[in-house]
């Protein structure tokens, strides 16, 4: 006798269930079915948490590794793994020296830190704008003076310079920006869509692992 | 000088104009008139228009990495709400991070400073991991899926929790998004669903892709970035950190512009060269 | 200010400036910087990891809600991918999010995301202001062309390929004022940074820094 279910048939089965749960009870009145889709959203929580558990975990075992095989630069791991550690602990049990210690050591110190990360990428946009914004053609032309327009407006500076600026950028953004945008948000809507049906009906398999991407290595 | 050696300046010159442009005006400020856009009347018309005694519900969808943008919209809105009769209710679905930003926000708000009382006219609910699913179910039963508050106080024992049910008691949603999904999220599941009314602000990077909302009336109004905050404390006459910074905006910005007409002359002095091409840098 | 807040401020601060050093040359005091950030970031993304299945998953069940131990049980699951011979068994939580995901995000997407968006492309061409029927034909157009441009099912030649162009035409208005406002979101945590670097006590990192860089240069130019 052929297995009718296996290995592979169980998650597909799984998120068709789960699917068509969350969505009939938004179309049909069914009480019951409604509290149970509700229930299942509210068991999904604690789910995301282990997720989280799992990538702080995985951050500590790999640097662990990193560590014992003295591979390059270990000795960062070392301070990646004490901050780990520090934040773990006190953000779980309560300092008793400092009142909030956990507060004070995150939005003091590391989220400055974190936000100078991101800010770095402003500078890097600006090197990019001067190495990037050769106009060459019609569609380069039309990217660099959009861009300058709503640049310039955005700007207190400019607006004091060219006092119709924010009506072109309120002009560029309502209607030509506003039309590509929005088919760009139809499209990818319609395309999740047609991804669900897809992994509903077991026709997309690499979000359930069945089919691993390869990254070749250089 | 040859045209197209504009076109082989230096990076590390053009971050030092960029660094220069942010620091000159902290240090010295400018102090440049602004003006007030229809989409920030439209976002605090939405905000005035919340009844008395109203709920609304505060997401702070951002972590650490986005203060600087987020974090002036965040102390504006709640000092707008704050002068109002209003009921306050945070509750963050983005990173772990976002409940400690509002109490960085309410430090600097001050909830004494309106007269307001913990529990009662404003809760922070902390972080609720779970994205679409933690808001829908959110949505469909606050006190199912929410058992404490931020510090661990069970909700039962919060006044303020008492008239917020499900997302039909929801006023106002203002989401305060650093990903173009959290204000999607909050129509698909709130307003679609409950007829929630949403308003908010975002990064800039999201801004553009969220007009088509805002021209359909699904988003009554979104902030963009620094300048919406601006724009926003200009208008509830509350001037803070976002002014100030506009400054640097102005410079910074005229820094964009230099380098992208430096590098569209030195395309141009490529292209008179007698033999012609571009350089290629 | 107290002795202790300005010890943080100075900590923060000279953190800040060691990312910012990546602008000047990649160094090793980046990356000590960028390592803390990681590690305090996993560290506190961990502790809230727990305290929402203590919360949210351990009370109900404690509460004698039984049925939560299918949640705790699927959660632990994800754990099973760090030994290869249970690796198969992550699939379970993994299909029970994705499809609970995709249930949640198509039932109300197209009214949220389709139907509301049409139904404003739609707009009147014959109103008494010419501006305003330029500016909705504008519309329609630009949606239409863009979408266009994205169908991939016929191959664009013919009577398609203009209206590929003028969708990529539109596009390229959108993504340009899409850069202009992350040009500004960017710009703004920088602005923040130094908002708090050129405040006191920080601006005496500053200073600092500028003496570390000109001596780096300095020796630079001596070895070459």
């Amino acid at each position: 006798m052929t297995t009718v279910i296996g290995k592979k048939e169980i998650p597909v089965i799984i998120v068709a269930l789960l699917s068509l749960l969350m969505i009939v009870p938004f179309f049909i009145n069914a009480p019951a079915l409604n509290s149970m889709s509700t229930e299942v959203q509210r068991m999904l929580v604690p789910i995301a948490g282990f997720a989280l558990i799992l990538g702080g975990l995985n951050v500590t075992l790999r640097n662990i590794t990193k560590i014992s095989k003295r591979s390059k630069d270990w000795q960062f791991s070392i301070v990646l793994l004490a901050t780990f550690v520090f934040f773990l602990v006190v953000s779980l049990i309560p300092s008793p020296f400092f009142e909030n210690l956990y507060t004070m050591a995150y939005v003091t110190v590391l989220g400055k830190v974190n936000e100078a990360v991101m800010a770095l990428i402003a500078v890097f946009m600006a090197t990019m704008a001067y190495r990037g914004f050769k106009i060459k053609n019609f569609e380069t032309l039309l990217f660099t003076l959009s861009c300058l327009v709503v640049m310039i407006a955005n700007a207190p500076i400019g607006e004091a310079v060219w006092a119709g600026a924010p009506g072109a950028r309120n002009w560029i953004m309502d209607y030509p920006n506003m039309a590509g945008m929005r088919a760009l948000n139809i499209g990818i809507a319609l395309g999740i869509m047609a991804y669900g049906v897809r992994t509903m009906m077991g026709h997309e398999r690499i979000a359930l692992g069945d089919i691993e991407i390869k990254v070749k290595k250089e | 000088m040859k045209l197209e050696t504009l076109l082989k300046i230096d990076s590390r010159w053009i971050f030092l104009a960029f660094l220069l442009a942010v620091a000159i005006p902290i240090i010295r400020p400018i102090g440049l008139p602004l003006k007030i856009s229809e989409n920030t009347k439209q976002v605090y018309d939405a905000v005035e228009s919340v009844p008395d005694g109203g709920i609304v519900v505060l997401t702070p969808d951002f972590s650490y990495d986005n203060t600087g943008e987020l974090l002036p919209m965040l102390e504006t809105f709640l000092n707008h709400l704050f002068t109002k009769n209003i009921k306050v209710v945070s509750v963050s679905y983005y990173g772990a991070a976002s409940p400690l930003l509002m109490e960085t926000a309410m430090k600097s708000v001050g909830l004494e400073t309106y007269g307001k009382e913990y529990g009662v006219d404003f809760v922070n609910l902390g972080y609720i991991a779970g994205d679409e699913t933690a808001v829908a179910a959110f949505g469909a039963d606050v006190h199912a899926l929410v058992k404490v508050d931020h510090y661990g106080t069970p909700i039962s024992e919060l006044t303020i929790m008492e008239n917020l049910r499900s997302a039909e008691d929801i006023d106002l949603e203002i989401s305060l998004s650093a990903g173009m999904n959290y204000p999607e999220l909050y129509l698909r599941q709130w307003q679609t669903t409950f007829g929630t009314k949403v308003t908010g602000g975002s990064v800039g990077l999201i801004y553009a892709p969220l007009i088509p909302y805002i021209s359909s009336g699904q988003l009554l109004g979104y902030l963009p970035s620094m300048r919406g905050a601006a724009e926003y404390e200009l208008l509830s006459r509350k001037p803070a950190s976002a002014i100030v910074g506009m400054d640097s905006q102005s410079l910074v910005h005229l820094v964009f512009i230099a380098a992208i007409i430096l590098c569209n002359i030195g395309v141009l002095g490529s292209y008179l060269k007698p033999e012609g091409g571009e350089d290629e840098t | 200010m107290t002795s202790y807040d300005v010890a943080l401020s100075l900590l923060a601060s000279g953190l800040v400036l060691m990312i910012l050093s990546f602008l000047y040359r990649e160094s090793g005091w980046f990356s000590f910087a960028e390592h803390i950030v990681v590690g305090g970031l996993s560290g506190y993304g961990a502790a809230i990891g727990i305290k929402n299945v203590y919360y949210q998953g351990l009370t109900p069940l404690a509460q004698g809600q039984f049925w939560y131990i299918l949640a705790i049980i699927a959660g632990l699951l994800l754990f099973a991918g760090l030994f290869k011979t249970l690796a198969w068994w992550v699939r379970v939580p993994t299909a029970i999010m994705i499809g609970t995901g995709i249930g949640l995000n198509m039932r109300a997407a197209v009214e949220t995301q389709v139907t509301a968006q049409l139904i404003d492309t739609v707009r009147s061409i014959n109103t008494a202001s010419l501006t305003t029927n330029i500016n909705n034909l504008i519309i329609v157009i630009g949606v239409c062309c863009v979408i266009m441009f994205f169908f991939f099912s016929t191959e664009s030649k013919g009577a398609l390929k203009p209206v590929g162009i003028v969708g990529r035409y539109f596009l390229m208005i959108s993504l340009g004022s899409s850069f202009a406002y992350a040009v500004m979101g960017r710009t703004s945590l920088m602005i923040a940074r130094f908002q708090d670097l050129l405040s006191y006590p920080n601006y005496y990192t500053i200073f600092l820094a500028v003496a570390l860089v000109l001596y780096d240069i300095l020796k630079q130019r001596k070895t070459s």
